[in-house]
């Protein structure tokens, strides 16, 4: 009892700070930083499509770390864990993969190219996409845990591969802004909103993800419940 | 919920409201050569013709700006605060007169600050991400609420067993 009252106060201070973070964090991406010169206004995408596509990593980084310690453990707790963010990494991934090519038609002319880097993550997308419904679809909850979780380490392999593509393999997508190496760079107000987004993107996965293993153990708990009953 | 939802809507709100202000000038910077190519110094009188092709005839837009300072041929004037643009801007081009002094330029494409006029773009994108937020943050609290109901059915459902035990 103790645990579940400590855990909704860590909602209830997480929602306040998110909902501050993200008032700021529209001010600075909307009235602090400056207009990008050569693309305008609509390069502002920036500000989301760069920290949802992080707290994607971040999700399947959660899922990779909580898979194998489901596998050395045997502990329920990690495979909720991986769950829940994987479902989180996927919605952030999708957002990533809908404000891409928002921003790429003004720009680059194009809705999509098939480039080195937006094709792995296209991949990555589908991988976790497939994880989700093999956890639907295999007959057993600790068969589909352990399933899931070898699958959510071997997955987990293309994260780098998106991250490292853009400087293996010149393509139409932008380099690196923040440690790009030489002619990379953002402005100073830019830098501070980008940092910014980052930091309230980051609370926000930190709030669905405990909301959302808040909601498997409820789920768990009833069918366990359910088995009780039935016995 | 309510809270979610009114969340939802100042966000929304608040993103078309700054992409409302933004003028939809065009800050256009230019270098003049009178016929025989050298550069031009003291004040000119210059047409702006947007075109929807390189060879339309009729222009979809154009402005007159009035004794414009220019320096060693270098000008700027602000596209757009003569008579506004309504433009979508896609693929549009840019021709620049000065018929006192006898010369036209080529029809340009217009880039760099032209894209402010995609803001739809930009406003689709925040208004695709909060809603995309917004719903999955709904389905979790509905999910949330319908096991509370099934735990509470279920706790009513033991107490009757042992009741009946």
């Amino acid at each position: 009892m103790k645990a579940t009252t400590s855990t909704n106060r860590a909602v209830v201070l997480l929602g306040g700070a998110l909902l501050v973070a993200m008032i700021i964090n529209l001010y600075l991406i909307f009235m602090l930083a400056p207009e990008e010169r050569s693309m305008g206004q609509v390069q502002r995408i920036f500000y989301f499509h760069v920290p949802s596509a992080w707290v994607a990593f971040l999700a399947f980084f959660v899922v990779f770390i909580a898979s194998i310690f489901y596998l050395w453990k045997k502990d329920r707790t990690y495979d909720m864990v991986a769950y829940s963010s994987a479902e989180i990494g996927v919605i952030f991934a999708t957002l990533v993969l809908i404000t891409g090519p928002i921003w790429a038609r003004p720009v680059w002319n194009t809705w999509w190219e098939w480039t080195p880097r937006l094709t792995l993550f296209l991949v990555l997308w589908f991988i976790y996409l497939a994880y989700l419904m093999l956890r639907s679809f295999v007959e057993g909850e600790e068969r589909a845990a352990r399933f899931a979780a070898v699958f959510g380490i071997v997955g987990f392999l293309d994260v780098p591969l998106v991250y490292v593509s853009i400087r293996l393999w010149r393509d139409i997508h932008p380099s690196p802004v923040i440690a790009g190496g030489e002619g990379s760079g953002l402005h100073p107000d830019m830098k501070l909103a980008f940092f910014f987004s980052l930091f309230t993107f980051t609370l926000l996965f930190g709030f669905l993800l405990i909301y959302r293993f808040q909601l498997q153990k409820s789920t768990i708990a009833v069918s366990e419940i359910k088995k009780q009953l039935a016995y | 919920m309510k809270f979610l939802l009114v969340l939802f809507i100042s966000f929304v709100g608040l993103v078309s409201h700054t992409s409302a202000q933004v003028a939809r000038l065009v800050h256009y910077q230019g270098m003049l050569k009178t016929s025989d190519g050298s550069h031009f110094t003291g004040a000119a009188d210059l047409y702006f013709s947007i075109y929807q092709r390189p060879l339309s005839e009729t222009p979809i837009w154009s402005e007159q700006h009035k004794n414009v300072e220019v320096k060693d041929g270098h000008y700027e004037v602000l596209l757009g605060s003569q008579n506004p643009l309504n433009l979508s801007f896609y693929e549009y081009f840019l021709e620049v007169r000065a018929d006192a002094l006898g010369v036209k330029g080529p029809r340009i494409p217009i880039a760099g600050s032209g894209y402010n006029f995609r803001l739809k773009f930009l406003f689709a994108a925040y208004t695709i991400v909060w809603l995309a937020l917004f719903l999955y943050m709904l389905s979790l609290a509905r999910r949330q609420k319908k096991i509370i109901a099934e735990l509470e059915t279920l706790a009513k459902v033991r107490t009757r067993a042992e009741a009946t035990k």
